[in-house]
């Protein structure tokens, strides 16, 4: 694999990802948001339940939605780029740089505030975004991928909310459960300790497995699928 | 690098009851190849197959005693292609593409500009993929699928959305390519490139061969002066009639005569057409 073809692979998929208004507005808001929900309150179920539920799924949805692309333009770009294997890695580098600003904003309050813990569930769930965004990304129709998206970024975690809200007092998360929810509710299940029969570190360890087992999954999906332009 | 193209009971089928290809066999080694057929009749999906971005349901399809499709990323450095269907909603530049294209081939690029300049795409550099018509789109998918290409290439519909004036300059474009394959529903396009000619329908190869094959029969395209007078001598001739087209077998010192007396206005051998047509006839033309 060429390194410069990749390299050449990666700015084109990142082309675009930047220079719209909308993305800074997000960013903008992003941080006033993640900045309002420490500073004026103490405990980290504020931050954890507006990161999860609003600022990182509306980031992770335009991100998403930048890499959705229907089969005739994906055809085009595997003959400009003439390797799956490129395409592949460079969607997937493309992907970690847009949700760099995200993970550089939220790790930055964190330290800022003291509040470190949380950079680990940060980073698993902004993997996760990545994950989605990948997967997305192979669908031949941009409302299904929209819709994949908003189903695992938004519905999902929404969904565990009421799970957790529900449990009665002493109950526990069995383990699948744990594990989904610290795939697909990072946040929420952290900071709502004691909820589950799993530690955070095995529930994050479990939630980042999954993640690669999925990377791994995507590129072989991108190999084998067929493509209808 | 010499190609040939043999497929052996290539089937494609679809869901839940669509058969898309079925039990092609052929064997290709002269180019450019023309595949001629109606909607439908599987050509796009051939391409598919031939270019390895799907696979065939059963049977299979060899460039050079390898099979696309199993061995895709060696295909995508063989093969070029473009489809129908241009619409590039993408927030890049031509001039930025043109760039990407030199940089992933840079000892393309005097090749490249070329095709810039030919295709007359120097006049909406400064356009963004997603702003251009289907003409447009159409001629810088040509100009990413023929001026890098390193083997064969292959083309989907690729003059559908030009005009005249383009469609002419592409055509000529083309018919210098050495390996091409390119689809189309278009007799006359057909006839114009190709030196080898697959007709398709429902699935199925109902005509194959060069274009010499095309006219060993006297067969002419006629054009009258009237459509609603005929003339006698080829009223017992006439295969097929549009209008005031017929389709008739004849010889040229008839025409001729027909033509000196006003009756026609003009006439010319039919090859491909002829062949078309008689490929598809289900009883729907007017005799």
């Amino acid at each position: 694999m060429s390194i410069s073809r990749l390299w050449t692979a990666v700015k084109w998929y990142v082309k675009g990802l930047f220079i719209h208004p909308l993305v800074e507005i997000l960013l903008v808001i992003i941080l006033i948001g993640e900045y309002l929900s420490l500073a004026n309150y103490k405990h980290l179920l504020a931050f954890a339940f507006l990161s999860e539920y609003i600022l990182f799924p509306m980031y992770g949805i335009y991100v998403g939605l930048h890499f959705t692309r229907e089969h005739r333009i994906f055809v085009f770009e595997i003959n400009l780029f003439k390797n799956l294997n490129i395409i592949s890695m460079a969607r997937f580098i493309a992907s970690v740089i847009g949700f760099i600003p995200l993970l550089m904003i939220s790790i930055s309050l964190l330290v800022y505030f003291d509040k470190t813990s949380l950079i680990v569930p940060v980073s698993v769930k902004i993997l996760f975004f990545i994950i989605v965004t990948l997967v997305a990304s192979l669908f031949n129709s941009k409302s299904f991928s929209f819709m994949f998206i908003i189903l695992m970024e938004m519905l999902i975690p929404l969904s565990n909310n009421v799970i957790i809200q529900s449990l009665l007092p002493g109950q526990k998360l069995d383990i699948i459960l744990s594990s989904l929810m610290y795939l697909t509710s990072t946040l929420s299940i952290y900071v709502s300790k004691g909820l589950s029969v799993l530690s955070p570190s095995t529930g994050f360890l479990i939630a980042t497995l999954i993640c690669l087992s999925s990377l791994y999954l995507y590129h072989l999906l991108l190999e084998r699928i067929e493509y209808h332009p | 690098m010499m190609y040939n193209i043999h497929t052996i009971d290539l089937c494609k089928y679809f869901p839940p009851n669509i058969v898309a290809l079925d039990k092609i066999n052929i064997r290709i080694s002269k180019f450019p190849l023309a595949l001629l057929g109606p909607n439908g009749s599987g050509k796009t999906t051939f391409l598919g197959i031939l270019c390895g971005l799907k696979h065939p349901t059963s049977g299979s399809l060899y460039i050079n005693n390898f099979e696309p499709y199993k061995e895709r990323n060696k295909a995508f450095g063989l093969v070029s292609f473009m489809y129908d269907k241009p619409d590039f909603p993408l927030r890049i530049k031509i001039r930025e593409l043109i760039e990407i294209l030199v940089s992933l081939n840079s000892d393309k690029e005097n090749k490249l500009w070329r095709f810039v300049d030919e295709l007359g795409l120097n006049d909406f550099l400064d356009q963004s993929l997603g702003e251009l018509s289907s003409g447009q789109s159409q001629l810088v998918g040509l100009l990413t699928a023929i001026s890098v290409s390193n083997g064969l290439v292959v083309l989907d519909e690729p003059i559908s959305h030009l005009d005249l004036l383009k469609r002419n300059i592409v055509m000529d474009l083309l018919s210098k390519i050495e390996y091409l394959v390119f689809t189309t529903h278009v007799p006359e396009e057909a006839e114009a490139i190709a030196n080898y000619i697959v007709i398709l329908n429902e699935g199925r190869v109902i005509w194959a061969g060069d274009m010499s094959q095309m006219y060993r029969d006297n067969v002419y395209e006629v054009y009258l002066a009237d459509s609603s007078n005929l003339p006698r001598s080829l009223k017992d001739s006439i295969l097929y009639r549009f209008g005031r087209v017929v389709l008739a077998k004849s010889n040229e010192d008839e025409l001729s005569k027909l033509y000196r007396k006003g009756l026609i206005i003009g006439f010319r051998r039919s090859g491909v057409k002829h062949e078309y047509i008689k490929a598809l006839d289900r009883g729907k033309m007017v005799r």
